[in-house]
């Protein structure tokens, strides 16, 4: 059950009120602009005119303008309030909503991509990869030997050593065989210096010694990738992780450093959010 | 603004439209039901006294459970027989008529006016008994047992707690002569049948409210010339003017503890909310907005209302917590959203929805932010929702006369209430009464 409104009642006082003048055209269109909320920034300045205009015609009519003006003024505000007050409430609704999505969206991903993660560990030593394996397996052995031979030979060759090395310690972490997936990726780290994986190897170290709660450990590895490898993909990662063992370490001052460190140099990246999330706590 | 319009367009209707003079009872036409409704046959109920009784029980059954749109009800033309006790039942009779579930019943005399119901549910398929009771009555009183018999049978089959035996109040207006017309408030049971005149008066009465406890209504009537709030007592009758402030003074409705009406009110210039203590009568402010804050109804918790306001511009619904007078708006979909009433579980928001220049009964739920609408006719208003949230009844038009219509919750099953004569509008469902 909607009333009449105020303003309406407002308006037919102020048109009634506003016969008296000769500007009453004026005061029409003001009246007129009311109902489109946003176009009438305007007409505040013909206000002003009209007022002076009037100034002339003597005191009690100026008076009795003045107050007409400011209660125009004050439904003019009011109403362009509302509208953007109910534009507002529309927009952060949206945007909440747009946000719940987000998170249902990557939780969505992260279940997919971990899924399938678990599905491709076993289909690679099981499938067609079978009998590239078991040579591999020894790899870590007797890498050393051979990297020298793999750094003179061509470029091909080196990648194809390093992924096939880093692929096989990485199959171990998913195994949650940490302790041979650490000798593993140590020996990456010595076999293969120049490899691109070699952040990717410092990372995963750092994140089985975290998993294994031996955090000064975790710490070293950590700070290798943000201090060496400031510009590879895992260093957000590894930043935020930093921020984390410093938590666990007790060290507020330093997790918090490496977390303002995430949010301010990785701003876009996940890392980012899940910073901004363990700060908030 | 088109809020204003509609809203006047509503008073004026209430006043100008015309209506022949006569007894306003409600008959029901169901329109839509769901697409595989169970079947059910009821049999007429024996009895074994002389005198034909005044009702028949197990017809009023029949079109309980019928309205639902859940069930199909075999006609007693189709039936192969009558049986009234379990040994006169043979299942097979009722698998090849395709009847899932059977009920017989007897109603014997007692002495004294009382009546003894005897009444029975069966699985047809199980060939078993799924429910078997009886109560006493005064014969005047068949009606009531009917809809009792109704919500057994309706909670046995759904789960669901059946609300046949609630009552519903409506406003009628007839046109008496040129600008002459005859307010009533009426009270019949939820199937429209039994009304009788609260409160008869040539001006208008407007949103009736039941009490928690379904003893007490609130409305407003504009007897005096200008609106004032009224409280009367069902069983007594006793009325009392509890609201009359200059300007408007309207749309009330109580608390769930009772204790309370929230209430609009325009006596410092606008329409805003407010709480009235009955009990030590005493008025609170809830709203403070220049815009226009209207239709106040409680959440089932009694922690909040809900409100209708155009403080963002155009009328949306909103929710103010009391304690801490926090206001959050609850809907977002389209540009009018108004009189908005919860369901008991506090998922559901039913109100009114403009799509498309017309006025639809919409219902969103709260947990998903979901809207959808449940009415094809234009002009529907006032939806109220009965206590066991599957059905919301509102007021429509058709032609030029406005009657009640039906739609269950998720919009499959929707019937409606024309009055034999006349214009109904402004329904409200009661609560479970004891």
């Amino acid at each position: 059950m909607f009333p009449v409104s105020r303003h309406t009642l407002a308006t037919l006082a102020l048109l009634v009120s506003a016969g008296v003048f000769a500007d009453e055209v004026q005061v029409i269109e003001l009246n007129g602009g009311q109902s489109n909320g946003v176009a009438n920034r305007g007409s505040v300045p013909e206000l002003t005119i009209q007022s002076a205009s009037n100034g002339g015609q003597g005191q009690a009519a100026g008076g009795l303008s003045q107050s007409t003006e400011l209660l125009l003024l004050v439904q003019q505000l009011q109403d362009e309030v509302r509208l953007l007050r109910g534009q507002l409430e529309a927009q952060s609704h949206k945007l909440k909503r747009m946000e719940t999505e987000q998170l249902d969206r990557y939780r969505d991903l992260d279940r997919r991509i971990s899924f399938l993660m678990r599905s491709a560990a076993p289909s690679s030593s099981v499938g067609g990869a079978a009998p590239t394996v078991a040579p591999a397996a020894k790899a870590p052995a007797d890498a050393g030997p051979r990297q020298p031979a793999a750094v003179n030979g061509s470029v091909a060759n080196i990648d194809g050593n390093d992924l096939q090395a880093y692929q096989d310690a990485f199959t171990l972490v998913r195994q949650r065989a940490y302790d041979p997936a650490i000798g593993a990726f140590k020996a990456f780290v010595r076999n293969y210096p120049q490899s691109e994986r070699l952040a990717n190897a410092h990372y995963w170290l750092g994140e089985i010694y975290l998993a294994q709660q031996k955090l000064e450990l975790a710490r070293d590895s950590f700070s290798v990738v943000v201090a060496q490898h400031a510009d590879h993909s895992k260093a957000a990662d590894a930043a935020y992780k930093l921020g984390k063992v410093y938590a666990e370490l007790g060290d507020k001052a330093k997790s918090d450093q490496y977390l303002d460190l995430v949010l301010s140099r990785y701003a876009d990246s996940s890392a980012a959010r899940l910073a901004r999330e363990l700060k908030n706590q | 603004m088109v809020g204003k319009i509609r809203i006047w367009w509503a008073v004026l209707a209430l006043w100008f439209i015309a209506a022949a003079p006569a007894q306003a009872e409600l008959t029901i036409e169901i329109t839509q039901g769901v697409d595989e409704p169970t079947p059910v046959a009821v049999v007429p109920f024996a009895w074994s006294g002389s005198q034909a009784l005044p009702e028949d029980v197990a017809q009023i059954v029949h079109n309980d459970l019928a309205r639902t749109g859940l069930f199909k009800l075999l006609s007693r033309d189709n039936m192969l027989g009558f049986p009234s006790r379990a040994d006169q039942v043979y299942f097979r009779d009722w698998r090849v008529s395709n009847t899932d579930f059977l009920v017989i019943g007897r109603i014997a005399p007692q002495g004294n006016g009382q009546l003894r119901v005897e009444f029975e549910l069966y699985d047809v398929l199980k060939e078993q008994r799924l429910l078997a009771e009886q109560v006493s009555a005064g014969s005047a009183n068949l009606r009531d047992i009917g809809h009792y018999v109704a919500d057994m049978i309706y909670q046995k089959l759904t789960g669901l707690r059946g609300a046949f035996s609630t009552r519903i109040v409506y406003v009628t207006a007839e046109k008496m002569a040129d600008q002459q017309y005859r307010y009533r408030l009426q009270l019949a049971d939820s199937d429209g049948a039994r009304p009788r005149t609260i409160l008869e008066s040539r001006e208008p009465i407007m949103s009736p409210a039941w009490s928690l406890d379904g003893k007490k209504l609130a409305y407003v009537s504009f007897e005096t010339s200008r609106p004032a709030i009224y409280v009367q007592d069902l069983a007594s009758g006793k009325r009392q003017k509890v609201q009359s402030f200059r300007g408007l003074n309207g749309a009330p409705a109580w608390s769930p503890d009772g204790q309370k009406l929230a209430l609009v009110l325009s006596k410092d210039g606008n329409p805003e909310i407010y709480i009235l203590d009955l009990v030590r009568r005493q008025l609170t402010r809830v709203t403070h907005h220049y815009g226009i804050d209207t239709e106040p109804s409680w959440t089932p918790d009694g922690q909040s209302l809900i409100f209708t306001s155009d403080r963002g511009g155009l009328p949306q619904i909103y929710r103010v917590h009391l304690a801490s007078r926090e206001i959050s708006r609850l809907t977002f979909e389209g540009a009018y959203n108004a009189r908005a009433r919860m369901t008991q579980d506090g998922r559901f928001l039913a109100m009114v929805h403009q799509t498309g220049g017309s006025f639809h009964i919409a219902v969103q739920d709260l947990k998903t932010g979901r809207l959808d609408v449940l009415t094809e006719t234009g002009l529907d208003e006032s939806p109220t929702i009965a206590p066991n949230g599957s059905m919301i009844l509102y007021a429509t038009q058709e032609g030029v006369r406005g009657l009640l219509g039906g739609v269950s919750l998720d919009g499959s099953v929707k019937f409606r209430l024309p009055a034999a004569k006349g214009d109904v509008r402004e329904p409200a469902w009661s609560p479970y009464l004891q």
